[in-house]
């Protein structure tokens, strides 16, 4: 279990410790691919940063080097409709060699790779033909567990972005003009949190003499922007958005020590959350439209004028305040680090999957030339391609790093951007088709101007990386953390795909009722409890922890 | 007006089926057409219903895939809210239909009546151009209008001295707010239909009607409702084979945390359901059920018609 | 005809007004957000998220225009949608009035079970599997025709058009025609085509719209952007801007689309539906009253 936990962990402290040579750079792929010509046939989203993939320079230019012919079949990049496209092409017989991007979850991989045997398995592949990703998962070998099917075998490649402070996304954000106006110290407690919500609401910060000041907002649909889950962290481990928004998130966490899958909804630490959260409500700490409203009015909300709002969730300020247009309220909103509980818990969810996506590359039963697809894919798994794929030619959009330049540790950096990003279509490189491999050394590597200050548009990166390391880092969980990616048999899934969707609501909508008063924590909470527990909880938890011990338990 | 005595009749005086058909060959050309469409592109894939009682597997096909019985409708029908979904789902439609019904013809009528052309083909035109605002920018504009500190209709209450209101926050207020949000979108889109049987009506009638002494309320009611009462009844009825068919984008853009209680309809239950388990069985099942319903209630629908003298649709 | 002067009474007064009132309140609540929408999709991003747009464009920018346009597939897909709409709506017009012609006439024995066998389709469907072997297995995939046929005909609006059929084409009519050794097509063609001006303008344009707002086709139908009609390229466009949590790995991007995303659901919902609002005034034109007279009296 503790070497679990240390994997885990390592890409975190990476951040700290990095440094390398640029013969890790480079591909380590025999180039080209094959002596014949050889022609995949690659179902793919369409998208549309890319004018026309087919005429595309990195198509063309992978094309001369691999001697890999790519017929597209491309399909819409709207994520229900891909799905939905996946699922009528696989139903029709109709398989393509590669299915590159197309979204396929751990519930899809189970039905089409472990029961329909669609999908061709990759582990001797990988052995033999990709140099380049064996060694990747060799580096992170908390990785196999998460792109491995429940029949043990590996279906899909992932997509890699080990973006540093997205793994510590849970942050507060609150106004430190308004702080230094009432003369209050920056919170560290849940008790001090709450005086100063307090102090904000009675005393007038933004001056105009109404009672006009929002303490705490937060809106439905930003990222990591629930009013909620960050307070609730200092009573019990709760993982916030963790997933895709719009799927069922049934709040869990495993208890580090012994191994075992908690749901967040029954705990006692939950039910001291919910009466700090609503003694907070019912003050008016917490504004209303926080559960209802979206981004699109948390926006509004804060930038208007006077400035109303004292604190917010989110895991970055840039996401709803403008650090151009609006330098100045910009500037105001400093990130507090995890907030101490009454019983000592301190603790910020670590998100410590690097892999963004899994099944990012699926090659098919139907593929004639399986190891041309490998080789095909590996490559991509090495910086250097991965330079041509995201940004294009050498020289001309990037180059390797000079003698001096500084990457965005302060280090020496490894490569140069010479183009700006841009959401313009275009037809110079991928952006973010085919498979990405953002490692961290990649993200650090990048020069980066020195001494930048950081409240501002270009110091953007070096904030985040400052706020993280300094504020949430020390406070990442480590007695409860978070369940890695579970997944589950057919059978499973059926028993599971009701409780789940009943237990969520049920316990979504009590929530609220206990923050807002409507239901009593005193009184309610037992027959909550036992509610719970009648819609399946014990049955759900019992699924997790099988699934979870299938998955990770006596791993490394 | 007799019939033609060349036509044989059979014992009721009636004409004889066979003769008709022949005599009216031509009806049956036209109708072989579109029988032959539907044929193909509706009536071919039917075989798919039975995936509601299979589960499916791409490499054996639907007819190869394993039978698993009631099963999804078991799950359906055994779990908790199942019934509460499905009363979400009734209730709004219904709600839905009496406003949508209602008030597109109002709208219609007004328009019929108004002299000025240049004003009425305006007043169409802007009613009509809601219909094309995209469903995600629409639940967007209702969260604007309805927002507690931004919105304009909590600004009108703050100022006329009332407390702000958290409407998307109300599960008691979210069928109204989806309903009254469709008819301001589809209202103008609706009224098309009756605008057209409306010019339908005759002239002549209306001068008779005017002759008698008939004031413009009751051309209307006399003249103009009755004329087009078979179209006003057999939207009605049709719009009955639809309310298990609640559509699932708004609602679900709709949905949050506090009104889940009256926003779960079937739609957007299936639809977490398919996320959890990637299975064509339990949708088509749920659809089927929905079917059957639709079905019974058009039924009715159209023999209540039918005993008060309506056309209906058979 | 001779136009009566008819004096309004006092009770043709009230309605009056009660009827304009109506009016008024539907246009004014229906015009506000039509306007934002328009002033938005003409703002800067900054302004929209700031709430500063209210009737009028703030800080105009046509950068959401130029992000639409500058999609090289958005004219290929104004010319498909339009090809798919011209083509679409004709082939469903004959089919409906072949199939409402034949079931709005008493003669036509078992008119009730062509009309069940219609209705059923209304209700129950094979679902999406299936149909898709179907158009598969026509080979329509990858023709235009898998934009067209698979929605060519819809049973709501066919019945509408039968019951337009059996009210406003008086009986007399037919009989007579009968009489004078009129056939079927015949009748159809000269003497119930051109009355029924009205209901054929609005299936038309409900076909229109419904070929026009159509993506779903060309989403499982169709694997080649150049196929692809305005809608879908339209909703590609707008997953530029989308950002879905799950995604959220590529942080610096996330920030990049958030200001382009606000605009481009504007722009995209004037550039899809211009279109089909200017084709609405040539629609009205049919909606005139009295085109019955001559043809009762004739």
């Amino acid at each position: 279990m503790k070497r679990l936990l240390l994997t885990m962990l390592a890409v975190a402290m990476v951040a700290t410790g990095l440094q390398a040579q640029k013969s890790e750079w480079l591909s380590k792929q025999p180039m080209p691919i094959t002596k014949e010509k050889v022609t995949l046939k690659i179902f793919a989203p369409q998208i549309p940063e890319i004018q026309d993939i087919s005429a595309n320079w990195f198509t063309k230019w992978y094309e001369d080097k691999s001697n890999v012919h790519v017929d597209w079949l491309l399909a819409p990049s709207e994520s229900s409709a891909l799905r939905q496209k996946l699922n009528l092409v696989i139903a029709a017989g109709d398989l393509p060699d590669v299915f590159m991007n197309a979204r396929i979850d751990a519930n899809l991989e189970t039905r089409y790779g472990v029961d329909e045997k669609l999908f061709m398995p990759l582990n001797d592949l990988i052995d033999k033909d990709m140099p380049n990703f064996k060694a990747y998962l060799a580096q992170n070998p908390g990785v196999r567990g998460m792109i491995t099917a429940i029949d043990g075998k590996i279906y899909g490649l992932p997509n890699v972005n080990e973006c540093y402070h997205c793994g510590l996304s849970q942050k507060m954000w609150i106004n430190k003009d308004w702080l230094d106006k009432l003369h209050l110290k920056v919170p560290t407690t849940t008790e001090e949190f709450y005086q100063v919500m307090k102090a904000f609401k009675e005393k007038d910060p933004n001056g105009n003499g109404k009672k006009d000041e929002i303490p705490l907002m937060g809106c439905i649909d930003s990222w990591q922007s629930y009013a909620d889950s960050f307070l609730m962290c200092s009573f019990a481990l709760d993982t916030g958005m963790q997933y895709a928004f719009g799927s069922i998130e049934l709040r869990t966490f495993l208890d580090a020590k012994t191994g075992r899958v908690k749901c967040l909804y029954d705990q006692p630490g939950y039910r001291d959350g919910l009466k700090y959260l609503s003694r907070l409500y019912s003050e008016g700490l917490i504004y209303s439209g926080s559960f209802t409203q979206k981004q699109d009015q948390f926006k509004q909300i804060i930038s208007g004028t006077p400035e109303v709002v004292g604190a917010f969730p989110n895991g970055a300020s840039c996401v709803v305040i403008d650090p151009v247009a609006q330098n100045e309220l910009y500037r105001h909103f400093v990130a507090i680090a995890p907030l101490k509980g009454p019983t000592g818990l301190r603790q910020s969810p670590y998100y410590y999957d690097g892999v963004a996506t899994v099944n990012r590359f699926v090659i098919t039963t139907a593929c004639k030339h399986p190891e041309v697809a490998a080789r095909w894919a590996d490559a991509m798994y090495s910086c250097e391609i991965q330079q041509y794929r995201a940004w294009g030619e050498k020289g001309k959009a990037w180059d390797w790093a000079k003698k001096g330049e500084l990457g965005l540790d302060g280090k020496p950096a490894m490569w140069t951007n010479f183009v700006p990003y841009s959401t313009e279509p275009q037809n110079l490189n991928w952006q973010q088709q085919g498979i990405e491999f953002q490692t961290a050394l990649n993200r650090f590597g990048q020069t980066t101007k020195q001494g930048v200050d950081p409240y501002t548009a270009e110091g953007l990166e070096t904030m985040l990386l400052n706020t993280t390391r300094d504020l949430y880092e020390p406070w990442a969980g480590k007695t409860q953390v978070i369940v890695p990616p579970l997944k589950y048999t057919t059978a499973e899934s059926d028993d599971l795909q009701t409780i789940l969707v009943e237990l969520n609501r049920y316990a979504v909508d009590r929530k609220m009722a206990f923050i807002m008063g409507s239901a009593s924590i005193e009184k309610d909470w037992d027959g909550y409890v036992k509610k719970l527990n009648e819609l399946g909880l014990d049955k759900f938890l019992a699924i997790q922890q099988k699934a979870y011990d299938r998955q990770y338990a006596g791993k490394k | 007006m007799t019939v033609p005595s060349s036509i044989p009749r059979n014992r009721r005086g009636r004409p004889n089926a066979l003769a008709s058909m022949v005599r009216h060959w031509q009806l049956y050309a036209m109708i072989l057409l579109p029988v032959v469409y539907i044929g193909i592109f509706n009536y071919l894939p039917m075989y798919g219903v039975q995936l509601a009682f299979k589960r499916f597997s791409p490499s054996r096909g639907i007819a190869g895939s394993a039978w698993v019985g009631l099963k999804y409708f078991q799950i359906f029908f055994t779990s908790p809210s199942c019934w509460q979904v499905v009363w979400n789902t009734l209730s709004v439609s219904v709600y839905s239909i009496a406003i949508n019904f209602f008030f597109p013809i109002a709208l219609a009528v007004a328009l019929n009546e108004t002299q000025h052309k240049g004003f009425r083909k305006t007043a169409q035109m802007i009613t009509y151009a809601p219909y094309f605002i995209s469903t995600v920018v629409m639940v967007g504009l209702i969260m604007q209008v309805l927002d507690p500190r931004l919105g304009i209709v909590n600004r009108i209450v703050v100022t006329l001295g009332g407390a702000e209101t958290n409407f998307m926050g109300k599960p008691e207020l979210f069928k109204s707010i989806y309903v009254w949000s469709g008819l301001w979108q589809g209202i103008g889109y609706s009224a098309i239909i009756y605008l057209a049987a409306l010019s339908g009506v005759s002239p002549e009638l209306q001068e008779a009607a005017i002759i008698d002494g008939c004031n413009r309320g009751q051309r209307i009611w006399n003249v103009d409702l009755p004329s087009i009462t078979p179209t006003i009844v057999i939207m009605l009825i049709m719009s009955f084979g639809f309310v298990m068919s609640v559509g699932f984008e708004k609602v679900f853009l709709m949905q949050n945390n506090l009104n889940l209680s009256s926003s779960e309809i079937i739609a957007t239950y299936v639809y977490k359901v398919g996320l959890i388990n990637a299975d064509f069985g339990f949708a088509t099942a749920i659809g089927l059920f929905n079917s059957v319903v639709n079905v019974v209630l058009l039924v009715g629908a159209n023999s209540i018609a039918k005993k008060m003298n309506q056309p209906g649709l058979w | 005809m001779k136009k009566r002067t008819v004096y309004a009474t006092g009770a043709d007064r009230v309605l009056s007004v009660f009827l304009n009132a109506f009016l008024w309140f539907w246009i004014v609540v229906i015009a506000y957000p039509l306007i934002y929408v328009v002033a938005a999709s003409f703002s800067s991003s900054h302004a929209v998220i700031s709430g500063k747009v209210w009737l009028w464009p703030v800080e105009p920018s046509l950068r959401a225009y130029r992000a639409v346009f500058n999609n090289g597939q958005i004219l290929s897909g104004f010319y498909n949608s339009t090809v798919y709409m011209v083509l679409g709506t004709a082939i469903s017009l004959v089919l409906t009035v072949l199939a409402a012609y034949p079931l709005s006439r008493k003669e036509l024995v078992g008119g009730r079970i062509f009309s069940g066998l219609f209705l059923f389709t209304m209700l129950f469907s094979g679902g999406l599997i299936p149909t898709y072997l179907v158009v598969k297995d026509l080979g329509l995939r990858n023709t235009i025709w898998a934009m067209i046929l698979p929605s060519a005909f819809s049973v709501w609006n066919m019945i509408i058009t039968r019951t337009y059929f059996q009210t406003a084409i008086p009986d007399e009519l037919y009989e007579a025609a009968q009489l004078d050794g009129c056939s079927d097509f015949r009748f159809l063609n000269r003497i119930v085509l051109p009355l029924s001006g009205p209901i054929l303008a609005v299936i038309g344009l409900y076909y229109a719209v419904g070929n026009w707002n159509g993506y779903f086709n060309a989403l499982l139908y169709l694997d080649a952007s150049r196929l692809y009609p305005l809608q879908l390229v339209l909703r590609d466009i707008l997953v530029l801007g989308n950002i879905d949590i799950s995604m959220v790995k590529d942080f610096d991007e996330m920030v990049r689309k958030q200001g382009l995303a606000d605009l481009l659901k504007y722009a995209v919902i004037v550039v899809a539906s211009v279109p089909v609002m200017v084709l609405y005034p040539f629609i009205q034109r049919y909606f005139v009253k009295g085109v019955m007279i001559g043809a009762v009296k004739g």
